[in-house]
């Protein structure tokens, strides 16, 4: 059994309820399984066999639906390519997953085919719609329950993102938990939010159709503005919707914020960074009947591995908010700094996850794999070293604290600052650099100092690390400097170049991600 | 405050860009502004400017050259009033 299954089975038995509906169609059930079964009958007929990877260089529509279904169908690896993020980074990620098909949105591709670029040199790159052929055609559905189901790209250790590779079996526990947590069902109608190319959106994009509800696809710019938020969930009584703390904090000083309480939004659901106290009770000042669900889980244990409702109770206790406890099938481990698994409640420790939920592994990079997929932590029990800092209160809820390395998370994204390091040093004006999260207004900022080769300025800075950086990954702050300065151990002394640069340094407790 | 010093302080305030960030010919796209901040610029502007900008507005403002801002909100005023 796999998410299309479940999902064809809705097809099956309800063909004729709505299922999913964009600014270009709208379609039931009934509509996606015959767009699914179109779209495998041609990715067949193009070669696309089970393992081969399948690009989807395509916005949050009803069509990445349809392209992601589709390769679960022939047993092909989706891989969601961020349609926002400079095109050499796009490209990095075709280049080292080589697919056999990029499967690109109609109007992007004739908007490069205008301007001459072509998207990615080398690679079949088509259209959904010259790829379609008859249902009848289709190729017989893979059902290998090990077999990987999507491979997600993620802020790495060099300047090259890392693929983790996920598998159906972990996929559908996940997407199956979602549903039953979020008590997701035929009645619910869901608001996309977040970009499909990050992996927290399938909470939603995958659990609604397998509860037989029906999926809400703006495109992302139609959702920029708050207003348009709040406009659409009322224009199309959307019940249910996620997004990360981030885009609420976008939402709270709107006008508009009162009028939720007179739509039939009932759910709101929240991962990707620390969400807070206060947040929360400047949501409920306006939408006091609004059940709230905060979820947490790195993208190589499969969109989340917690499900926690928080209560106005919960939240007067005040941060950090708690996560919850695993999902069923999925083991929390927290070890100390000596590598000793501790248990009791109130201490500290980094989070080990074990379980049902745990990734393939990355993408060609078993040497990393090794790094992080333990088997000499918890005795006969393989398990995923997160980095992150947590602890477990007396009633068995675990709440998260912090990064336990240089990685931080901002809207929503993990962000590498060895990465983003790395790639400004790979720009040839640059001779050295060195990035650092600075307390930003109360959210995280990064600041990165930099050794100049030749004299360039801030802005000639930024715009060439445009090109090698998506937005959300450049640093707030460039500062051009002659040298850094070292601690007496020789370390580069963070502290002095935030005080030299008029920065505030980051508290070790859980900051608000900018 | 003019028109334009209210453009200018609204884009210092939310993107903490400097001053020849400000004066560039680039955009805030390409000046690495996530979009997280744009909507912040966008929702200053609107509040200020007491206006409601179209969708094919908003995209404008995140492709126009930074320095080139307060004119395009001055245009967009004219078409809205």
């Amino acid at each position: 059994m796999d998410v299309l299954e479940l999902i064809l089975d809705r097809a099956r038995t309800s063909p004729d309820r709505p299922a999913a509906k964009d600014r270009s169609s709208d379609i039931t059930y009934g509509e996606l399984e015959q767009a699914v079964a179109e779209l495998a009958s041609g990715l067949g007929e193009q070669g696309v066999r089970e393992g081969d990877r399948v690009c989807l260089h395509l916005p949050n529509s009803v069509e990445f639906l349809v392209a992601a279904l589709a390769c679960m169908w022939v047993g092909a690896i989706f891989v969601p390519l961020a349609t926002t993020d400079p095109a050499p980074r796009r490209r990095a990620v075709v280049e080292n997953c080589e697919p056999a098909l990029v499967l690109a949105d109609a109007e992007m591709l004739s908007v490069a085919e205008r301007d001459g670029e072509r998207l990615y040199e080398g690679r079949l790159v088509l259209p959904v719609t010259a790829v379609n052929r008859p249902a009848g055609a289709a190729p017989a559905r893979a059902d290998d329950d090990d077999r990987p189901a999507y491979c997600i790209y993620t802020s790495g250790t060099t300047a090259l993102p890392k693929g983790v590779l996920i598998g159906h079996r972990s996929f559908l526990c996940a997407v199956l938990a979602a549903a039953e947590l979020l008590e997701l069902d035929e009645t619910t109608r869901s608001l996309c939010v977040s970009s499909f190319h990050f992996d927290g959106s399938y909470g939603t994009l995958f659990p609604t159709p397998v509860a037989g509800g029906s999926l809400v696809i703006p495109r992302r710019e139609a959702l920029m503005l708050p207003r348009l938020f709040f406009r659409t969930v009322a224009d199309e009584q959307v019940t249910h919707t996620s997004m990360s703390p981030t885009y609420l904090r976008l939402l709270l000083p709107s006008r508009h914020l009162p009028e939720l309480a007179r739509t039939p939004l009932r759910t709101m659901a929240f991962g990707g960074d620390a969400l807070f106290a206060d947040d929360l009770e400047r949501l409920w000042a306006s939408v006091p009947s609004l059940r709230v669900f905060n979820r947490y889980g790195p993208t190589e244990t499969t969109i989340a591995v917690t499900t926690h409702e928080l209560t106005p109770e919960i939240v007067a206790l005040g941060d950090p908010l708690p996560i919850g406890r695993p999902h069923a099938g999925v083991t929390f481990w927290l070890v100390d700094d000596e590598g000793k698994i501790i248990d009791r409640p109130g201490d500290v420790g980094e989070l080990y996850i074990g379980g049902n939920h745990l990734m393939i592994g990355y993408w060609r990079e078993p040497a990393l794999m090794s790094e992080v997929m333990r088997t000499d932590v918890v005795p006969g029990e393989t398990v995923y070293r997160t980095r992150d800092l947590v602890f477990r209160d007396d009633s068995g809820s675990y709440h998260y604290v912090d990064r336990s390395d240089r990685v931080v998370k901002r809207s929503g994204m993990r962000i590498s600052l060895v990465e983003i390091t790395a790639s400004l040093t790979s720009l040839s004006s640059i001779s050295k650099a060195h990035c650092v999260a600075y307390d930003k207004d109360g959210g995280v900022g990064i600041a990165a100092f930099v050794v100049p080769i030749v004299a360039i300025t801030g802005p000639e800075l930024r715009h060439a690390a445009r090109d090698r950086l998506p937005a959300t990954m450049l640093p707030d702050v460039i500062e051009v400097v002659a040298d850094f300065p070292l601690t007496g151990s020789n370390k580069v002394d963070e502290r002095a170049m935030l005080q030299a640069a008029g920065l505030q340094e980051l508290g070790k407790e859980g900051l608000r991600s900018g | 405050m003019t028109e334009q010093d209210a453009v200018v302080d609204i884009l210092a305030r939310e993107t903490a860009l400097s001053a020849s960030d400000l004066s560039s010919e680039w955009s805030l796209i390409d000046l690495g502004v996530t979009s997280f901040v744009i909507v912040r610029v966008l929702v200053a502007f609107e509040d200020h400017f007491e206006t409601e900008f179209s969708v094919e507005q908003m995209e404008e403002v995140v492709s126009t050259p930074v320095a080139q801002l307060p004119e395009f909100v001055r245009r967009a005023l004219a078409v809205g009033s």
